[in-house]
């Protein structure tokens, strides 16, 4: 706890340097360190990191691993998810626009990145899944038909399937998030929530976080909360399923319609309800001058399979994965 | 396709807001309302769950020792003083309170020092230690043992000129056995890791949530509902007296 006493811009550079090395797939030197930071606007010559470092191994929060490179500690990993609270707020939107940056899909060009979730689950929970999941699809609570089964050993981003486990790939809904930016759309999305669905149709949000007001991801907390009912929408019509909502600007409304549309007909849709100018949509707050757009989360396939007692340890905006690869189902 | 846009959801800063203008409470006079949020456990489970809140308002780890308890067939309900009651009191002094957000504190040798996770209250229509709660990130149990561990508090600002008003009111409330300021922060300073707007200064609230957190930790079902209304203090009593 002895880094709490430090300034806190000398602190905000020992943070970094902890997610430099955590960022790194091996172990990484003080050279290595101090060109990222550079990257990363902090100037810190290479003599400078090796001090730092040294510190954060008294600290307790790096270790020396084989010749000259570093990993974190336990100890380590732990501050780095504990620290300077005041800059993860809202540490979603800045993943969010990471991933949209770099996702490329579009229906009418050749890009075939989309963002997506990853859910683990056991592989003996395997059988009985695709037709659970084809269930969810029909009812058109997820994002795409499409997903990617990974077996133990794959990787995709920075996930493993461990063994004698499977990864399930979901199109996240973040994906057309992506797309209405490529088309010079500038979008921002604002709250994740729950979605109460009432004889088939999603009437109203009973729940509602913001992206930008929380140290936590918001799609998490609805997960661990089961407040969701997603089977029971999909087998009696009445229940409740997880949704997000991005605004842009009102001008940009009906390139939004036809980029929706040429998405649908790629086999990624998830669309709730585009809300009138200004209006909220289903109970969830639009700023003025702008039109909020309301999509199914990809996620709720994996709260499906949880609600039916298969246990899933799920990922949401995890990876960018190649839509050709995956399959329909 | 439905017409209706439907009125937008109330989010917990409003909720929190009404809450506080109907605060009654008089220090002095031990008299009108306070903010209570409850919980309803199964009746034979009644004597361990207040036996909990007991160890645990020892701790320091609650607002206030009053309690008031209801049954309702074979339930019974728990209504316990709630943080925000503290913003009430001074806004009736004419101090214009802004609660922040609620949150995880970390605690090393029983200091509080600093806010691991936070959630806004203009953010989320649930109550943000409610969310808390559910994200089993709290060690309650383990700071009363052991003096390290994770609480649940709050976060408010109020305008650096109110300082003097602040503390007499503080003071007033502590006699009558109202408490829980984990840090009050110096103007434009950080508030357990959380930054302050310019002119302001930061207050941290124990919540009064940490006892509930507590009983739910040693696996106690409790149905829990924080800052969920007013409680007059007449109806209420010292724990002391039920245990």
């Amino acid at each position: 706890m002895k880094l709490l006493t430090k300034a806190h811009t000398s602190q905000r550079r020992l943070i970094e340097i902890l997610r430099v090395i955590n960022d790194a797939d091996k172990p990484i030197g003080a050279r290595a360190i101090s060109d990222e930071l550079s990257n990363r606007g902090y100037e810190i010559g290479e003599r400078a990191a090796r001090y730092n470092l040294k510190l954060l191994d008294e600290l307790g929060f790096t270790k020396k691993r084989g010749y000259r490179g570093r990993v974190l500690t336990h100890l380590g990993h732990r501050e780095l998810s504990d620290a300077l609270v005041g800059d993860r707020i809202g540490f979603v939107n800045t993943r969010i626009e990471e991933y949209i940056c770099r996702t490329d899909f579009d229906p009418g060009s050749t890009g075939n990145r989309v963002i997506v979730n990853t859910s683990l689950l056991d592989k003996r929970d395997y059988e009985g899944t695709l037709e659970q999941l084809k269930k969810i699809h029909d009812a058109g609570y997820t994002i795409s038909r499409r997903i990617q089964v990974l077996d133990e050993g794959q990787e995709i981003g920075s996930i493993k399937v461990p063994s004698g486990s499977l990864a399930m790939v979901t199109v996240c809904s973040i994906t057309i998030d992506g797309m209405l930016l490529k088309r010079g759309i500038p979008v921002n999305t604002t709250f994740a929530g729950v979605i109460e669905v009432e004889e088939g149709r999603t009437t109203a949000f009973t729940d509602l976080i913001a992206y930008a007001g929380t140290s936590l991801d918001p799609m998490r907390i609805f997960m661990a909360r089961k407040t969701a009912r997603v089977n029971a929408a999909v087998k009696t019509g009445n229940g409740m399923v997880l949704a997000n909502m991005r605004d842009i600007p009102l001008a940009a409304v009906d390139l939004a319609r036809a980029a929706l549309e040429g998405a649908k007909s790629a086999g990624i849709d998830g669309l709730i309800k585009v809300s009138e100018p200004g209006e909220p949509n289903m109970g969830c707050p639009v700023a003025p001058g702008k039109v909020g757009i309301a999509l199914c989360a990809g996620v709720n396939a994996a709260v499906a399979l949880e609600e039916a007692g298969i246990p899933v340890k799920t990922s949401p905006i995890s990876a960018l994965a190649d839509y050709s690869k995956m399959r329909e189902i | 396709m439905t017409t209706t846009s439907l009125d937008p959801l109330i989010f917990s800063l409003s909720r929190i807001e009404n809450l506080m203008y109907r605060v009654s409470f008089d220090p002095l006079e031990m008299t009108g309302r306070i903010i209570t949020n409850s919980s309803v456990v199964d009746l034979e489970m009644l004597d361990p769950t207040l036996r909990i809140f007991w160890e645990a308002m020892e701790s320091g780890l609650s607002v206030s020792p009053l309690v008031k308890v209801e049954s309702c067939g074979r339930r019974a309900r728990i209504y316990t003083a709630c943080s925000i009651t503290i913003d009430g009191v001074l806004l009736k002094s004419g101090v214009p309170m802004r609660p922040k957000g609620g949150g995880v504190i970390e605690v090393v040798e029983r200091e509080p020092v600093r806010f691991t996770d936070v959630l806004m209250y203009w953010a989320t229509t649930i109550d943000p230690i409610d969310v808390l709660i559910s994200q089993e990130l709290t060690c309650v149990v383990r700071m009363m043992q052991t003096g390290n561990g994770r609480i649940l508090g709050n976060l408010q600002e109020a305008p650096m000129l109110a300082r003097e008003t602040i503390e007499e009111v503080l003071e007033v409330l502590a006699e009558a056995e109202f408490a829980g300021v984990l840090e009050m922060g110096e103007p434009n300073m950080d508030v357990l890791g959380v930054s302050v707007e310019r002119d302001r200064l930061g207050i941290a609230l124990v919540g009064g949530t940490n006892i509930i957190a507590a009983a739910v930790e040693q696996g106690m079902k409790i149905e829990t509902e924080s800052i969920s209304g007013l409680t007059d203090v007449s109806e209420m009593r010292h724990i002391e007296e039920l245990v």
